[in-house]
């Protein structure tokens, strides 16, 4: 018993693990707690980095000597292919992210993230899209197109199998995962920090994985539609990017690499993150210049969006264009350097002690700076031209790539192992690992960019004897080898520093966050009691808090409500605005993806009817899953607060999920922008685009359509409207006519649609107006479904005046929906009258 | 402007950016389909002026913008907190990073046709 608290910390802890634990067994799979979703996101993708690895093997393997049949062509397309994908989408983003879910909460002094049950479907996406795309190499029939899947290779014709259909649709499915974990990411930064922890003084790791997660937001759209577009084209044969029926091939190269480059700083500002919280750990002091940092993660953001076309600069596009990138892909290098400088800075003015996190660290910095010169080569069109596609762009990749995110995260895995385990690696082993890596890297790469300026091409399967090729090859298949000695020396101290480690004393390494405030490995919970943090090394200075926290002697130590709760704070300065509860263990995660990835495979074996009862399945259970909400017993079974406290956000009009339901729309709205300039482009570009004489839509009802949604918008922003002055009669009924009135707009769109003369697949002008159509109903009709279910639920006393949150929620999707419609009227009716296209 | 506390100013300066980046690309390939200019007037054309028009436009605010956070963040505007003050020194350095990249961008069009 605690004399000042009067709270006996091992019973509080009990009564705790009531609310918060972790069922084990078939029950595991409720789990929806962010440490164990994390650890799952992590050890899933080492594994699949493993499998990624093996095909590196098998291809070094392949091409160490010259005319080798080790490998045949067919396989060594499939290899190639799904080595890139697997080591982007498999392995590299779900990694980072799972290291994020793992230790943004307790980094920021929360109990878990926002959206639970969404870092559980999440996983499950993942998990089953990763399933259904490692099916086809078992099979054979993997996609075989290089990872970014360029038209017209990867078109009907001439990749006539389900290969390329198993990526299309596979992809699209673990990237619903990460856009779920950028939106969940985004949103509890913001809103879940602890008490008095302002924007100021939020760890670097935090302002990191913020940009990411945005830029996963606006980056990752763009391909879900271009895979949407291109599986449409190959399955439903609307012609996007064929050119004979007005579509280009070339739009799909801006699609893929609109989120391709963004990509790359993806992976590299996450581990930038770690290399910020390490570095000031092991020189003993803190980062320099903190506000430099944070702008230059903010510029590195957003100029990483202005590059994409120095990807394409060998397609032909004009001089000053391609001038416009180049300068861009230079800028980009400015930011990366100040992180560097402020980086090098630390240690110069710090007392850096070289544990075994340091070797990988110095390793990044080694590894990134070669890898970021090089990418300043490229950026150089002239240098562009000459080694477009050869294996020094292949070196290029992998110096960024593994130096700027491979070499940081297994520093991070080394730094955090104590968290995970409780336990410390061996010093020994790890230094044989990362020296093996280091060198068999560097061996492997640094010979590869000779290999490339030799003019080697990249994917060819085989080679001729005696072009100057064969001694490069064979360094490199050597240092292929070398680095698996590093990685399996690295895996094997990892498997057994959990038998054989050292017990880790408490904050082993004497870090400042406050993630090293927990238990070793942490409970579920966190924290028993939430602490302020009005700074920015709260074990720095404060080094008993692991001891007060655990004691209950900090806020929000009450349990016997039976919710899941934490701080919900104000974004700018951390103080507390609401108690956030959160929802328990839940099967729903689990079937909804389940139910998803069955979509998924009766869209690849084209059983369509089956598609749509799978559809419906997974909408019955996203339904459900929205029914336990709010103020349903099932998500805040008392709804008593402590005198003093806060309301819970269900009682307020500004809970996490209208922070959610924002971000989701801006990530949307990327992916309707995106489909507004595929509208734009073809119009302007696509060498053979077709327009019919007469407007293909009837705009009149059109126009009444679209009349009859802004009414139900604005019926819908005045029913919050008076919500929120304390009014709420007649709530149901004006839900039901909303819906009503929504659904109204709905049929005449459907009815429009038929009676008018587009056929999809005969031009690229008809099957983008189809898509447009396709994606203003998804929207209304979803609008339609959220009202009704809203209507439902003020019948049952789950919304109303006392709980209003769920009604603020859905009205920025009136809002949005309304938005499309417009400019959608704008882009396929006003615009090509005006330009007298019909 | 937006006020120099404001959160979205951790933002706007590179937003700007980007969106008048896109425009410009946009805009340069319509321009270079509806009315190029002879490949022979080089970099001496009606779209390169309005290029760097708008790239002088857009430097000058986002400058004008990075100036006046700046002020806000050194003298303070009424009661503002430390985060506040962050937040204007902050976007005080994203505005004046939109403005170098527009710059620098925006300069390319004194070098090279528009079209070619």
């Amino acid at each position: 018993m605690n004399k000042a608290t009067g709270k006996d910390p091992a019973a509080l802890h009990d009564a705790f693990i009531k609310v918060w634990g972790n069922p084990r067994g078939w029950r595991a799979l409720t789990i929806v707690n962010h440490t164990a979703i994390g650890i799952r996101f992590m050890v899933t993708g080492g594994v699949f980095f493993l499998i990624g690895g093996l095909m590196a093997m098998l291809m070094r393997t392949q091409l160490a000597l010259p005319e080798q049949t080790f490998i045949g062509p067919k396989l060594y397309d499939q290899l190639f292919t799904m080595h890139g994908t697997v080591m982007m989408f498999l392995f590299a983003v779900p990694v980072l992210e799972g290291l994020a879910l793992y230790l943004i909460p307790k980094m920021i002094g929360a109990r878990d993230l926002l959206f639970p049950r969404l870092s559980a479907f999440g996983y499950f996406c993942y998990l089953f899209g990763s399933l259904i795309l490692m099916a086809s190499l078992v099979l054979g029939i993997a996609p075989a197109g290089g990872w970014f899947m360029y038209t017209p290779l990867t078109n009907a014709v001439y990749s006539p199998g389900p290969n390329v259909d198993f990526w299309l649709l596979g992809i699209t499915f673990v990237e619903i995962s990460a856009v779920s974990a950028g939106v969940e990411l985004v949103v509890s930064i913001l809103r879940s920090r602890t008490s008095g922890m302002e924007l100021l003084h939020m760890p670097l790791f935090c302002w990191n994985i913020l940009v990411m997660a945005l830029m996963i937001v606006f980056g990752f759209p763009p391909l879900i539609l271009g895979s949407i577009l291109l599986e449409l084209e190959r399955a439903a044969g609307m012609p996007f990017f064929d050119v004979a029926r007005g579509g280009d091939p070339i739009l799909w190269q801006h699609l893929f690499w609109l989120f391709g480059h963004p990509e790359v700083y993806i992976l590299f500002l996450p581990a930038a993150g770690i290399v910020s919280t390490l570095l000031p750990v092991f020189a003993r002091q803190p980062i320099v210049g903190y506000r430099w940092m944070v702008l230059a993660v903010i510029a590195t953001g957003f100029i990483s969006f202005g590059l994409w076309v120095h990807h394409m600069f060998a397609i032909g596009i004009p001089k000053l264009a391609q001038a416009f990138f180049s300068m861009a892909s230079m800028l980009v290098a400015i930011p990366t350097g100040i992180q560097l400088f402020a980086w090098l800075a630390t240690l110069w003015t710090g007392r850096p002690v070289y544990h075994v996190p340091m070797l990988w660290l110095v390793g990044f910095l080694v590894i990134f700076v070669t890898g970021g010169l090089t990418g300043i080569m490229l950026a150089l069109v002239p240098f562009n031209w000459q080694v477009h596609d050869t294996h020094f762009v292949v070196a290029h990749l992998h110096y960024v790539v593994v130096g700027g995110m491979l070499f940081p995260f297994i520093a991070g895995l080394y730094y955090w192992l104590p968290h995970f385990s409780g336990r410390m690696p061996s010093d020994k082993l790890a230094r044989w690992g990362f020296w093996l890596t280091f060198i068999g890297f560097n061996i492997t790469f640094l010979v590869m960019h000779l290999t490339g300026l030799l003019g080697m091409p990249r994917r060819v399967y085989t080679y001729q004897a005696g072009l100057g090729w064969d001694l490069p090859n064979s360094i490199s298949s050597v240092g292929g080898f070398i680095i698996a000695m590093g990685i399996a020396m690295v895996l094997l101290d990892i498997v057994l520093h959990f038998r054989f480690g050292r017990p880790a004393e408490n904050n082993p390494w004497q870090a400042d966050t406050l993630e090293w405030a927990t238990d070793m490995p942490p409970k579920p919970y966190n924290f028993i009691s939430q602490p302020d943090c009005p700074t920015r090394h709260p074990m720095w200075d404060q080094p008993d808090l692991q001891t007060t926290i655990a004691e209950g002697r900090h806020t929000l130590s009450e349990i016997d409500h039976g919710r899941r709760e934490t701080w919900g704070t104000d974004p700018i300065t951390g103080s507390i605005r609401e108690i956030i509860h959160l929802p328990g263990n839940s099967w729903l995660p689990f079937y909804a993806a389940l139910a998803l990835s069955v979509v998924c495979i009766s869209l690849l074996i084209r059983s369509y009817s089956l598609a749509v009862i799978a559809v419906l399945v997974s909408l019955i259970l996203l339904l459900r899953w929205s029914w336990i909400n709010g103020a349903h017993l099932g998500a805040a079974p008392d709804a008593n607060v402590m005198p003093g406290y806060p309301p819970l956000h269900s009682r307020t009009f500004d809970g996490p999920g209208l922070w959610g339901m924002v971000v989701t729309l801006l990530s949307d709205g990327a992916l309707f922008l995106s489909l507004l300039f595929g509208w734009l482009y073809l119009w302007t570009v696509a060498p053979q685009w077709q327009v019919p004489d007469t407007a293909p839509l009837a705009w009149l009802p059109l126009l009444i359509s679209g009349g009859l949604l802004t009414g139900a918008a604005i019926w819908f922003n005045h029913v919050v409207r008076r919500l929120r002055e304390g009014v709420d009669g007649r709530l149901q009924s004006q839900l039901w006519g909303i819906s009503a009135l929504g659904l109204a707009h709905f049929c005449l769109l459907i009815w429009i649609w038929s009676a008018s003369t587009l056929v999809s697949t005969q031009t690229a002008h008809d099957a983008v107006i189809a898509v447009m159509l396709m994606y203003q109903l998804f929207h209304s009709g979803l609008a339609i479904i959220m009202t009704a279910l809203q209507a439902r639920r003020v019948a049952y006393g789950y919304v109303g005046k006392a709980a209003p949150y769920e009604v603020a929620v859905v009205a920025p999707w009136w809002l949005y929906t309304a938005c499309v419609f417009w400019f959608s009227f704008v882009a396929i009716v006003l615009l090509p009258g005006a330009w007298g296209g019909f | 402007m937006l006020s120099p506390y404001h959160p979205l100013q951790l933002a706007l300066g590179l937003a700007v950016w980007i969106v008048w980046f896109t425009l410009m690309y946009g805009a340069l390939a319509v321009a270079c389909e509806l009315a190029p200019p002879p490949p022979e007037h080089g970099p001496y054309t009606w779209i390169n002026v309005a290029l760097l028009s708008s790239t002088l436009a857009i430097t000058g605010l986002l400058l004008y913008w990075a100036n006046a956070c700046w002020r806000a963040a050194r003298e303070g505007i009424g009661p503002v907190s430390e985060s506040h003050l962050f937040i204007a020194r902050l976007g005080a350095g994203i505005n004046l990073t939109g403005a170098i990249a527009t710059f620098c961008l925006g300069l390319m069009a004194l070098l090279f046709p528009p079209c070619l």
